[in-house]
């Protein structure tokens, strides 16, 4: 094990999930350890160059980081594969495609699977052009129901794992200290991860009694998550 | 007096209608006259109800039909007056005033009122150049410019009248006016400009803010109408037994009734929107005779309950209302003869607007009452007092080179006639808040306009404005029409409306109250106890109960700092206060309590900065008083606390109020070896500020404003709650991919600089800190809490002084979170 992925699992916070050892990762992502499957949720691609399109002057190509932080994911954990549960793209397929395209080469070896989101407004076809496979939903080891909106069924015995809220808690301290950190969502049958995105909003999520709750405390490589309560 | 040079026969059609009226023209009212016919510009330093309206009306009056003598009757012609005023309410009184004496007269002269209540139609025919007299509000000045061929519209014009300038001086809104006004005189070279302004501190500058830099001809008028105020400071029975700390003031309920009962109709204001719901429930409770006949007025409460308690009062159907600064400003309500404030009014200028809502008839006084809601609020009231005989008022500083304005102002040309970067340029320049842009800012603003920004990529896909026959426009409709609905500078905060599930709006309050509610819940809004019964998106809808409740929304912000000039004051008074022979019955008041105060620790003087040193089983406290302001106050506890606590490690949390501060600490505090070690120094004052508080976190709160006026966030369409999902994003995030991407932003800039400012009041700390330096220390051990120290001590809303970064304070913040 390298040191950056120790510093990784350790930065990270370990759980068991239906049975199965899984990492929450500080980088906004859970990691099962024994199958070696990286799940992510909502990078919303292209929504800066949308936004500038619209005439709205946003810093343009911040993606091109959280493509990077997902390739260094890729480096240190060398997952078998990669969910992401929707929301790759923020319009359709947009200008950063080609981004995207560019950087899906630098890791033509790893299975990337796309749980198509109510962003990704774009045919099935396109998943060879941009070498990902693309499913509505996805049952894994009949352990975990992979799908973009959690919604408010699930099947008997496994977990519903999913994306599109982009949770976060407020947190207070002693002297008015207020703090908004993007969270995992855990409750009974259901785990929310927060958006892997960097330029995609946060929504606060009133938890009910008996969640759990994992917030993200950000800060590069020196990020932890931390359970709260 | 002055003579009056020659007299025209127009000059006697005036005189003559006054006389008509049963009036003379006031002196002021000539004189305006006769510098107007020479071609001045100017600002008119008058009182409402002074007849200030006559004087800018009548001057442009003659003009016209001195024209009219010597030239032919053209058919059409154009708009040639336009008269900007702050407040909607305002401009249907001027309107109907202006109406009334151009029929008296025979002018045939359209006139009506622009703002962003006129319906299309309306503003179809006011695009048509079919009116000669405009009464508008800033926003729609700018909504002009945005339209297409601006320029043929203001080609006529002979005058501007900018009303109540003193309201728009020291705001985005005033900074507008200014732009606006550019853009007219290049157009329109022989247009004058009058201001007409209450008196201010800075009567002086706020001419050439009005006119831009520069000499010519213009000139001050004042119009030396001495209003009679009676000022009379409500007393507490016994002040030992008067609070030491509080702000409600309910404690005095007993001695405002018999005021209220013994006038025609009162006004009774306070500070916020939720003191004035909790003296509208007290009054109703402890005197049931009052209902119907006194009502409740606030900026929360739907603006169709208000008109009514408007025109109510104007009938003399009421006999009280209980208000905030929602009525500071406004047509006049004749019958309102009697004002009372609850607790202290933050700064002289209020107080003497507030007064002046009373005593509109002729030779009436303007009568006051001033209740302290806390022991030492008493000695504010000497210093108002004073403040008000010596004239000692209030500066307005006006807004210096704002960005974001500026940025949408650009954005504005090109949506109509479109931009010309060199030309716009020179004419911004010549207002005041533009007059040092630098090319380099100005150059910035150019990109963000046109390319979006410092761009890194080539297949950019950036557009907002195209380059079309040498100027950029902005010629996607859908654009254009987004443009036009965000002009203005105003920006509401997120708020739920209140609606009966029967249908009908009682007005607004803050989602977070709202959120923190379970249907059932009951609560006090508007003067009535509410059930809430569901949340559906930004409603919520309630139903009346007869189950009483405590909880009152609270509203953000209006809580204003205790102004320079009061302050000043009050360090005077309090001076004053121990010497035997105080001749103010406030200060003879308060005696027992200053005694206290010398008892247990010290009273400074001018020219002393007392601070008290107290232990308790919270820890070390430590009190100082620079009598500076709330704000000033936050920014001294931690530029204070940081400095300490570079001589040895050390954790502080702080509290404040207008007149002091405190440093609470677990361990011992080496203060008088930090004085040694310059705390009280300005030398690396910015650095040292910026490092002490959370920087970013406050930034972020201006920044939001910020982001709306330059059009990075979409407001959406009036009424509705969310437009264009796609294009949904907070300020925060904004402000936080800025800070990361492009952090030499100016707009970030702006709201580092707008934090300081405004904030942080930072020319404040800096006064307070050279004032400091010619003070003599007085360190005071005390025993107990002496009559200063009280009222701080007790405040909940305390700030941690921290340089930590977000992840540490959290790590080490008590986590919890509120659970559904």
């Amino acid at each position: 094990m390298s040191r950056d992925s120790m510093r990784i699992s350790e930065n990270a916070c370990t759980i068991v999930l239906n049975g199965e050892q899984a990492l929450m990762l500080s980088q906004k992502a859970v990691f099962l350890m024994s199958d070696k499957v990286l799940l992510l949720s909502d990078l919303h691609i292209g929504k800066s160059s949308h936004f500038r399109r619209e005439g709205v002057a946003v810093p343009s190509s911040m993606h091109a980081s959280d493509l990077l932080k997902l390739g260094y994911l890729i480096k240190q954990l060398n997952p078998k594969r990669v969910f992401i549960l929707g929301d790759l793209f923020h319009v359709g397929l947009n200008y950063d495609v080609d981004l995207f395209k560019g950087w899906r080469d630098a890791f033509k070896d790893t299975d990337i699977i796309l749980i198509k989101g109510n962003h990704d407004r774009f045919e099935a076809s396109k998943s060879c052009e941009l070498g990902i496979e693309i499913l509505d939903d996805y049952i894994l080891n009949d352990k975990f129901h992979l799908r973009h909106i959690p919604g408010n069924f699930h099947y008997d015995g496994l977990l519903t794992i999913s994306g599109h809220i982009h949770p976060a808690v407020r947190v207070f301290g002693k002297g008015r200290q207020t703090a908004t950190l993007s969270c995992f969502h855990l409750s009974e049958h259901k785990l929310v991860l927060p958006a892997f995105g960097e330029f995609t909003g946060r929504h606060i999520i009133s938890p009910y009694p008996g969640d759990r709750i994992f917030a993200v405390i950000e800060g590069g490589s020196s990020g932890k998550v931390v359970e709260i309560r | 007096m002055k003579e009056i040079s020659e007299v025209t026969s127009t000059d006697r059609k005036i005189e003559d209608w006054f006389t008509s009226k049963g009036w003379t023209p006031f002196e002021f009212q000539r004189e305006v006259w006769q510098l107007y016919a020479k071609g001045y510009d100017g600002i008119l330093n008058a009182p409402t109800g002074s007849g200030k309206t006559y004087a800018m009306w009548y001057a442009v009056i003659a003009e016209h039909l001195n024209a009219d003598t010597k030239k032919k009757k053209r058919k059409n012609e154009g708009l040639k007056l336009l008269w900007i005023t702050p407040l909607k309410a305002l401009s249907k009184d001027i309107e109907r005033a202006l109406k009334e004496s151009a029929s008296d007269l025979g002018i045939q002269w359209k006139i009506s009122t622009r703002t962003g209540d006129t319906s299309a139609s309306v503003k179809a025919k006011q695009k048509k150049n079919e009116y000669q007299v405009l009464i508008t509000t800033p926003e729609s000045l700018h909504l002009m410019i945005a339209g297409k061929q601006h320029e043929k519209f203001f080609e006529e014009l002979l005058c501007v009248v900018v009303d109540e300038w003193h309201e728009l001086m020291g705001s985005k809104r005033g900074v507008q006016v200014e732009l606006g006004l550019s853009r007219i005189k290049a157009v329109n070279k022989k247009v004058r400009v009058w201001g007409v302004s209450a008196t201010i501190g800075n009567l002086k500058d706020s001419l050439t803010v009005l006119l831009g830099p520069g000499k010519g001809k213009r000139k001050i008028v004042k119009a030396e109408i001495e209003k009679k105020i009676s000022i009379t400071s409500l007393l507490p029975d016994e002040v030992e037994r008067f609070p030491w700390a509080g702000h409600l003031g309910i404690k005095m309920l007993h001695k405002v009734v018999p005021i209220i009962k013994q006038s025609g109709s009162t006004l009774i204001f306070t500070n916020t929107r939720s003191q004035s719901e909790i003296w509208y429930q007290k009054i109703l409770e402890h005197y049931p005779e009052f209902a119907g006949t006194i009502a409740l007025h606030h900026g929360s409460i739907d603006r169709k309950i208000r008109d009514w308690v408007e025109s109510n009062l104007h009938k003399g159907k009421l006999k009280a209302v209980v208000c905030t600064s929602s009525l500071d400003l406004g047509v006049d309500f004749y019958p309102v003869d009697t004002v009372i404030q609850i607790g202290s009014p933050k700064g002289v200028s209020r107080f003497l607007q507030r007064a002046g809502r009373s005593g509109h008839r002729p030779d009436a006084m303007s009568r006051i009452y001033f209740v302290p809601t806390h022991s030492l609020e008493l000695i504010e009231g000497a210093a108002l007092k004073q403040a008000i005989e010596t004239n000692y008022l209030e500066e307005r500083q006006p807004v210096i080179k704002p960005i974001d304005v500026l940025i949408q102002y650009a954005f504005t040309l090109a949506a109509g006639d479109g931009l010309d970067p060199q030309k716009t340029f020179e004419e911004v320049k010549k207002t005041f808040s533009y007059s040092d842009l630098r090319e380099d800012e100005w150059n910035w603003i150019m990109r963000f306009v046109i390319s979006g920004g410092d761009t890194l990529k080539n297949y950019d896909e950036y557009s907002k404005v195209e380059l079309v026959d040498g100027r950029y426009r902005i010629t996607d409709r859908r654009k254009s029409l987004f443009h036009k609905l965000s002009i203005g500078t105003i920006v509401s905060e997120m708020s739920m409306l209140v609606k009966y599930m029967s249908g009908g709006t009682l007005g607004s309050v803050e989602e977070d109250f709202i959120a923190a509610m379970r249907p059932g819940d009951v609560f006090t809004f508007a003067g009535k106890n509410l059930e809430l019964a569901d949340i559906r998106e930004i409603t919520a809808y309630v139903r009346k109960t007869k189950r009483k409740s405590s909880r009152v929304p609270s509203w953000l912000g209006g809580r204003m700092p205790l102004s320079s000039q009061l302050s000043e004051l009050l360090r005077v008074k309090l001076g004053e206060s121990v010497k035997d022979n105080v001749k103010e019955i406030e200060l003879k008041t308060i005696r027992p309590i200053v005694k206290l105060q010398s008892e247990r620790s010290h009273v400074p003087g001018k020219n002393e900065l007392l601070i008290e040193s107290f232990e308790s089983e919270e820890g070390h406290h430590l009190f100082f008083y620079p009598f500076e302001g709330r704000l000033a106050h936050e920014g001294l506890a931690a530029l204070c606390g940081y400095r300490i606590a570079k001589l040895k490690p050390l954790t502080f949390s702080f509290a404040m109020n207008d007149y002091g501060f405190e440093l609470l600490c677990d361990s011992d505090i080496p203060l008088r070896q930090a004085i040694t070690n310059g705390l009280f120094s300005s030398e690396l004052l910015e650095h040292d500020i910026m490092q002490s508080i959370n920087s970013s976190e406050l930034a972020k709160r201006r920044f939001r404003q910020i982001a709306r006026i330059s059009g990075l966030i979409f407001q959406g369409y009036p009424g509705k709650y969310k437009t264009n999902k796609n294009l949904q994003a907070s300020s925060e995030l904004l402000f936080e991919v800025f800070s990361k991407y492009e952090p030499e932003n100016l707009l970030l800039k702006q709201a580092y600089d707008e934090m300081l400012q405004y904030q942080l009041e930072y020319f404040r700390i800096r006064a307070a800190l050279d004032r400091i330096a010619k003070q003599k220390v007085v360190i005071k051990d005390l025993e107990r809490p002496s009559p200063f120290s009280f009222p701080i001590l007790v405040d909940r809303m305390r700030e941690k002084i921290t340089t930590e970064k977000l992840e540490d304070r959290v790590r080490k913040m008590q986590l919890r979170y509120e659970q559904g």
